[in-house]
């Protein structure tokens, strides 16, 4: 199992009270999958994926990712499996403005293990043409394309994305879908999809549905509809 | 209270480095600016009132021949003199006095502590003394073999900057070995009957050209000085002037400079606002009253740090002005601040700022709110330069250190205005001490003599032994400087003029000196006219050498040459050089110097330099300390979406540090390399002005080791404000860059 979490629990203090943002999750998720974790605003989904790619912490139960124990390693280890393991897809995209298409794919490289060829990546989501503009002078699809590509080239064992289509029209979404589908397949890297769009869901292996902190649902779905037959 | 207000103690909590670090500069740069105002002005009015009250001379002479009537004479000729007696009493502390007799109508002592002296055994002492060395009234000593008790500290108009020699190296102010004394005509009478008599005369308008003719017809001169060209007056006069120009632009810059860094700093916090006022300005709030809420904040620090600052110079103004009086005798009549320095200190800071924040907040909240709202930072557009930069060569992360610093290109240049403002105080205490140190070696290289000895008329025959010359003042035709003209023997050992490259310059020829040549922008080849002093005979000579001497302005020729100008024998002289002491007649010398004295002096000199230098240091690290650390928190405010977004892609913060960080050094090493030229610049203007109308020029340099010593103090201040950067940094979180949206 590439993830393997075991009554996992985040909580928040909020004033004099506290809050648990997720209670008691036990999963766990083979290599390869494509996973969706559905829920409503405010459900843990977020909280989920941050956990899983080490940038947050469980304040209770274990987290192993790709053999590492997330739950008790130190910063230093933190930011090591970060480096090797994870590559991450925000939904807005969080591309850094000064560097152009190119570089914004080389902040990975520059510190992967074992990174694949940025031409190859661009020419895989399309952006050849583009790599030397600037964030500023692409649409929303493109800059969300350098970033699946900036997370992609580090050839990562875990790709989490984080409602990747959350601020694109629904075209470009399918298109960043079918690419997403694509790594999958091609680098057959594990990919942790968080939405609140259900008919997402339906392209996926699996989905897990969260509410009020708590996995109400995870069922696998088998991959129903291509990329291309999402409706929104 | 309006509910913006109560932003303000919040923005100030969670930007308390940024907050107190701007006011601390700013209290810095207003007391630096009203301290010396201060000093400045309440000295410089003490030391007229001082100058007015005591009747200071017009000049002092020695006349060949008693007066007849002097009262007549001072009627006839509208003049005020007087006689007054000297004597030098060497004390066992190594301590000398020159000790006067009391005078009543010129160069009238005034009492800076105590009372006057009324009986025989009671004596007044100088000023400089009795604060550098402690001395407490009531204390007995014994001077000229007799005891005295001190009653009262006093200042001399004549003796405002009290050295002893008032020629070569003796220009050196050393309060722990010289000082002045002042008892009773009939004190002197029964200690030093045989004292020098000096004649001090008064004008009516300072004029001195028509009495020194009416006297010299009268009594005949053998002597004269103008108190103007009299460096125990000129001296205080010019460092007071000299200090007063410093005091009125360099503070000013520094000031300017901290009110720069502030309002940009401040019109960066602004425009980091930018999200916040969007919205407040879509629920109605006008722009007015947008940028009349910014406003507030910088009002704020500018208005805490200048009145700090104002404060802090009224608690500071007394042991300043008391260390200043410690080196020039100057009553000090005057210990307020003033209230235009302390209105500019208030209101400079507040002036600049306010403006320039106004114009920031204001340029921002032209845009519409869904615009202001959309970027939660600044903007994320590449500007044209940024565009224009194809870098493909170097690693990853040094592009993106050349792309971070290029986007930052206004941060950076604040970080070099900072840089310079540090760079330019620490290499002013180094300039200070290599110039010292160059003045220092100027001045004995080429003197081998002990003792300096001059006569009170000329001699033929030198039964007393030394190296005999002719020493005589001559001024400018304009009469606005003097210099003494000296004749030496061809086989003269004791003093051997050399040049730039240290060779001995053959004394068969017009050589001057290099304060003379400075001051008069004479080279080799020129030919000028100067006038002697006592007789006004002109004299034009031209120029065959030049020595490395800064000490002294001056011109060596043959001996026998100058006594051919004077009119005198060949073999005539008026002084003698020893490296031993000689046993002269006391009626027979006018003056007597002492090498070792002089050289004591300048150690004594130099050592208070090295606490003002260090002083200078500490204030020049800490402003760089508060520039750099103003900068690289605002380097990470404005960053940190990009530093979140690398952290959770796994750069570490050492990575981080000289990624985001890292360009500012080339910031730093910029202004610190453009702060040397300024430096020489207006240090060379500065000391060309304060000492032209006196006989010694400072030469400016700035050695490599000092350059090199105040680069490595500016690197680890950087690296010190790295260090507290890299906790800033180690500080953001990583869920910044998953919430952040951008354009």
């Amino acid at each position: 199992m590439l993830i393997e979490l075991n009554k996992a629990g985040r909580r928040y203090h909020m004033g004099q009270g506290e809050f648990w943002a997720l209670k008691d999750i036990t999963l766990s998720i083979p290599e390869g999958q494509l996973v969706t974790i559905l829920g409503p605003s405010g459900s843990g989904k977020s909280t989920l994926l941050n956990i899983m790619g080490g940038i947050d912490r469980a304040d209770a139960g274990t987290v192993r990712v790709a053999g590492v124990d997330l739950s008790h390693a130190s910063e230093g280890d933190l930011t090591q499996f970060r480096r090797d393991t994870v590559g991450f897809v925000f939904q807005f995209f969080n591309l850094i403005p000064n560097l152009t298409v190119h570089e914004n794919i080389e902040v990975t490289v520059d510190i992967a293990k074992k990174p694949l060829s940025i031409d190859e990546v661009l020419d895989a989501v399309g952006l050849v043409p583009l790599a030397d503009r600037f964030p500023a002078e692409l649409s929303g699809g493109e800059q969300q394309r350098v970033s699946l590509a900036r997370a992609v080239v580090k050839n990562p064992a875990l790709l989490l994305a984080d409602e990747p289509t959350g601020s694109l029209d629904f075209a470009t979404s399918r298109d960043i879908l079918r690419l997403l589908v694509r790594v999958n397949e091609v680098y057959h890297t594990t990919i942790v999809l968080v939405t609140h769009n259900a008919a997402i869901a339906d392209m996926t292996d699996r989905v897990i549905r969260l509410r009020s902190g708590e996995v109400e649902e995870d069922r696998l779905v088998g991959r129903l509809i291509k990329a291309e037959e999402v409706t929104w | 209270m309006s509910p913006l207000l109560k932003r303000i103690p919040r923005t100030v909590r969670s930007n308390q480095w940024l907050v107190y670090g701007s006011i601390t500069l700013v209290m810095l740069a207003c007391m630096l600016y009203v301290s010396l105002n201060t000093l400045i002005v309440d000295i410089g009015q003490s030391r007229s009132r001082f100058e007015r009250e005591s009747q200071i001379e017009s000049a002092t002479f020695l006349p060949q021949k008693p007066f007849a009537a002097l009262s007549t004479f001072e009627r006839d000729h509208g003049l005020t003199i007087e006689r007054r007696r000297e004597v030098d009493a060497a004390l066992d502390n190594g301590l000398t006095l020159r000790v006067f007799e009391q005078t009543m109508r010129v160069d009238i002592p005034a009492i800076t502590a105590g009372r006057d002296v009324q009986a025989d055994d009671e004596m007044l002492l100088g000023q400089t003394v009795a604060t550098v060395l402690k001395v407490p009234l009531g204390t007995r000593m014994t001077l000229l073999g007799r005891s005295f008790t001190v009653v009262g500290f006093a200042a001399v108009p004549d003796y405002m900057y009290p050295i002893r020699t008032t020629d070569d190296a003796g220009i050196i102010l050393d309060p722990k070995a010289f000082g002045i004394a002042v008892i009773t005509p009939a004190a002197m009478d029964s200690c030093a009957p045989e004292a020098l008599a000096t004649w001090h005369v008064r004008t009516i308008n300072g004029v001195t050209a028509t009495a020194r003719q009416a006297l010299d017809e009268t009594v005949g001169l053998t002597y004269w000085q103008d108190i103007t060209t009299n460096p125990r007056y000129t001296l205080a006069t010019v460092k007071l002037e000299g200090a007063a120009s410093v005091s009125t632009s360099m503070p000013l810059v520094i000031l300017l400079l901290a009110s720069l860094l502030l309002a940009a700093a401040q019109g960066r916090m602004v425009r980091m606002q930018r999200a916040q006022l969007g919205t407040l300005k879509a629920l109605g709030y006008s722009t007015r009253e947008l940028v009349l809420h910014e406003l507030a904040l910088p009002a704020v620090i500018a208005l805490s740090g200048s009145v700090l600052g104002v404060l802090s110079s009224i608690l500071t103004m007394r042991p300043i002005l008391n260390f200043m009086v410690s080196y020039f005798s100057v009553p000090l009549y005057v210990a307020t601040v003033p209230w235009r320095a302390a209105i500019v200190g208030i209101v400079a800071p507040v002036f600049f700022t306010v403006p320039a924040v106004a114009l920031v907040a204001a340029r921002l909240l032209g845009q519409t709110p869904v615009k202001l709202m959309q970027t939660t930072t600044l903007s994320t557009r590449p500007g044209l330069l940024e565009r224009s930069l194809h870098l493909t060569r170097g690693s990853f992360q040094n592009r993106f250190a050349v792309r971070a610093a290029i986007r930052g290109l206004t941060r950076l240049t604040l970080l070099m205005l900072g840089a310079m403002l540090a760079g330019y105080l620490l290499l002013f205490g180094g300039a200070m001490r290599d110039s010292m140190d160059m003045l220092v070696r100027g001045a004995f290289q080429d003197t081998r003599y002990n003792y300096t000895y001059v006569l009170t008329a000329p001699r033929l025959k030198n039964p007393w032994g030394g190296e005999a010359l002719t020493s005589v003042p001559f001024t400018t035709t304009d009469g606005q400087l003097t210099f003494q003209v000296t004749g030496l023997s061809a086989t003269s050992t004791l003093l051997v003029p050399r040049d730039s490259t240290g060779q001995a310059i053959p004394i068969d020829r017009v050589i001057i000196t290099r304060a003379l040549a400075q001051k008069l922008d004479l080279q080799p080849g020129d030919t000028w006219t100067m006038q002697q002093s006592v007789t006004g005979q002109e004299v034009t000579l031209t120029v065959d050498a030049v020595a490395e001497m800064y000490t002294t302005a001056a011109v060596i020729m043959p001996q026998t040459r100058l006594n051919s100008i004077l009119g005198t024998p060949p073999s005539s002289f008026n002084a003698l050089l020893s490296t031993t002491s000689l046993q002269i007649p006391a009626q027979d010398v006018l003056m007597t110097m002492s090498t070792a004295q002089s050289r004591a002096a300048f150690d004594s000199a130099v050592e208070p330099l090295w606490v003002t230098l260090g002083s200078v240091a500490v204030i020049a690290v800490f402003i760089a300390l508060l520039a750099l650390s103003i900068v690289t928190t605002l380097t990470v405010e404005e960053e940190r979406v990009t530093i979140s977004l690398l952290k959770v892609l796994g750069y570490r913060a050492e990575e981080l540090n000289r990624m985001v960080l890292g360009s500012g050094i080339v910031a730093v090493a910029t202004g610190f390399v453009l702060s040397i030229p300024l430096l020489l610049t207006s240090l060379g203007r500065l000391l060309a002005t304060t000492t032209s109308g006196i006989s010694f020029s400072l030469p400016i340099r700035l050695s490599p080791l000092s350059i090199l010593f105040c680069a490595v103090i500016m690197l680890a201040t950087y690296l010190l404000s790295l260090r507290a950067a890299r906790r800033k940094v180690l500080g953001v979180q990583m869920a910044i860059s998953l919430k952040a949206a951008r354009e």
